[in-house]
């Protein structure tokens, strides 16, 4: 135990960039200048009547993790300590930190934190920040929960991961396979949260050459990465138009903005690959813009014809409507909100000018046999045979998948379909994963309702063996591969009303 | 397990509230939907291939 004391202060957010500028010259001897964009950046977006507290030294884990297998291999000394900073609403005062009562307070005023690592260009290093410490809050996320102690108080704090690119030993490529590996291990138990030295011993085998520095990965190898750790990931390629880099034969741009849009709308967040003619960049896309179902005008989006028993339907895709979706982006601020078409839209530097998303990979449970695209076109078939007596002419179809859990609670706790529905529902067995497609209305759809859907099992990819749950205004349809061939389509007619849309896998903070 | 029990099916039940789908139309679902996933299956294996060949072409670096 050394006597070194940790230094920090609390202090009003109009003195961050003037205290952390002083900081980085004094403790770190950088220019002053040197963290001004970065920090002019985040500062606009956030509330104007923040406290922080910042704190240093501080060991941050992942920058550690790079310095013991790399900085510290240089000549030059390198620091291995970091600072914090973590936010709080002006009604905390610096006394309520050491008052037992005020603690519930402070929980319920913390927005989370960034820490500063001695890295030169960028030092902004790991990030838990709440999408509430903005002053905008645009959409709904794929967040996670953390636990951190700010000056001797446990605090727990909805964040997504992030953290600038080191350009050393990560870059975007990396650092987007830890953002989303802490995300996944932060929140479920099958996944551990990894390290950089952790992503660099997965690809070993994978790679041609050096791995430090670093020189990026591919699309490719950030998908054997995640394989390694533990997911069945898809990847998704969009089809060029001059047949550049084998993708003549890939998704039409349609289908590949409707997989991805499938994916976020489960809660699960993909790294996307962006180019332009002159670079390649990864981020994460976790989360989407809000909907505002009242004002969706369906003449402005193209629809699918699809022939059901009851006649000829229009389908709309519900992601169709989606046009800005919201990314971890290492060279910019947590929960970026973009145009699908223009990743790069807050970008001032003309060298990220036309970048356009390229491919994406889905890091799905290794259990979920059946991807996006087959879920759908199981759907359609399911719709086109069967008479679902739906009003009107034209169906919205909101895809997602979701585990037995989430659905069967969400089903009790906030659908209310009827309670014999509800009840049949509940007591069925169900796999562990299941695609859902939700059938709506227009008219209902304003209202955030709905009347029918489909429920697939998402670890069969046999069609022959698949259970299937139809959910129709009248009736619920039920298909079980191992009954008697004369009772393998069961009808039930309990009374079914219209239902809440399901929207537990994304959250709004 | 004589406890065990799923009463909502047998109160449907009681009530007549189930009937179930023929073998002869169930066969034909079963059909038409094979063949609609085959094709899906041919064309989804062009796309999921294409795709790996353009993600392993760029680096992502910036």
């Amino acid at each position: 135990m050394s006597d070194k004391q940790i230094l920090y202060c609390y202090l009003p957010i109009s003195e961050l960039y003037s205290t952390v500028s002083e900081f980085i010259c004094d403790e770190f001897k950088f220019f002053q200048q040197s963290i001004k964009s970065a920090l002019e950046v985040l500062t606009n977006l956030l509330k104007e009547d923040l406290n922080f507290y910042m704190e240093y030294p501080y060991v941050e884990k992942v920058y550690r993790d790079s310095f013991y297998n790399y900085y510290s291999t240089k000549h030059n000394s390198t620091i291995r300590n970091c600072a914090r900073i973590a936010f709080f609403s002006q009604d905390i005062k610096e006394k309520d930190f050491r008052t037992k009562n005020s603690f519930c307070k402070i929980q319920k005023n913390f927005f989370g934190y960034i820490t500063i690592r001695p890295t030169l260009p960028n030092l902004i290093g790991k990030t838990m920040l709440s999408p509430l410490a903005y002053k905008v809050n645009p959409g709904i996320y794929c967040l996670t929960k953390a636990n951190v102690l700010i000056n001797g108080v446990r605090l727990d704090i909805s964040a997504f991961p992030h953290s600038s690119q080191d350009g050393e030993t990560i870059t975007c490529a990396e650092t987007t396979i830890w953002s989303v590996m802490e995300y996944f291990g932060l929140r479920y138990p099958d996944y551990r949260p990894i390290l950089p030295s952790k992503i660099i011993a997965a690809l070993s085998n994978y790679s041609y050459e050096r791995q430090l520095p670093s020189r990026g990965l591919t699309s490719e190898q950030i998908s054997f990465a995640l394989r390694e750790f533990g997911f069945g990931t898809r990847l998704y390629a969009l089809r060029t138009e001059n047949g550049t880099n084998g993708g003549n034969e890939a998704y039409p741009k349609k289908e590949f903005k409707r997989l991805l849009g499938y994916y976020i709308e489960s809660g699960i967040p993909v790294i996307a690959a962006i180019e332009n003619d002159s670079l390649g960049h990864a981020l994460v896309i976790m989360g989407r813009e809000s909907l505002n179902h009242k004002a969706i005008d369906l003449s402005l989006f193209e629809s699918q014809t699809v022939k059901t028993n009851s006649g000829e339907m229009e389908l709309y895709d519900y992601v169709d409507f989606i046009d800005k979706y919201i990314v971890i982006d290492d060279n910019m601020p947590p929960y970026n909100i973009v145009p699908f078409g223009n990743p790069t839209a807050n970008y001032n530097v003309e060298q990220f000018a036309e970048c356009k998303i390229q491919n994406f990979i889905a890091p799905l449970y290794h259990k979920i046999y059946l991807e996006a695209g087959g879920a759908r076109e199981l759907m359609l078939s399911y719709l086109e045979s069967f008479e679902h007596e739906l009003s009107g002419n034209k169906i919205i179809l909101k895809l997602f998948f979701t585990s037995c859990r989430s659905f069967k609670a969400e089903l009790n706790e906030r659908i209310d379909l009827g309670f014999d529905a509800t009840e049949l529902i509940l007591n069925l067995a169900m796999p562990k994963f299941v695609w859902v497609g939700i059938l709506t209305s227009p008219e209902l759809l304003k209202e955030s309702k709905a009347n029918s859907m489909v429920v697939i099992d998402a670890t069969e990819t046999n069609i022959e063996e698949a259970r299937i749950l139809m959910v129709s205004p009248n009736k619920i349809t039920t298909y079980d591969s191992q009954a008697e061939l004369d009772s393998k389509y069961a009808f039930y007619y309990p009374e079914i009303k219209t239902f809440n849309i399901f929207a537990n896998n994304l959250k709004d903070s | 397990m004589a406890k065990l029990r799923s009463t909502i099916v047998a109160k449907m039940n009681a009530e007549k509230r189930i009937s179930y789908l023929s073998k002869e139309e169930a066969y034909t679902i079963h059909k038409a939907t094979a063949v609609r996933m085959g094709k899906y299956s041919r064309e989804y294996s062009k796309k999921d291939k294409a795709s790996h060949i353009a993600a392993s072409k760029v680096l992502l670096t910036s």
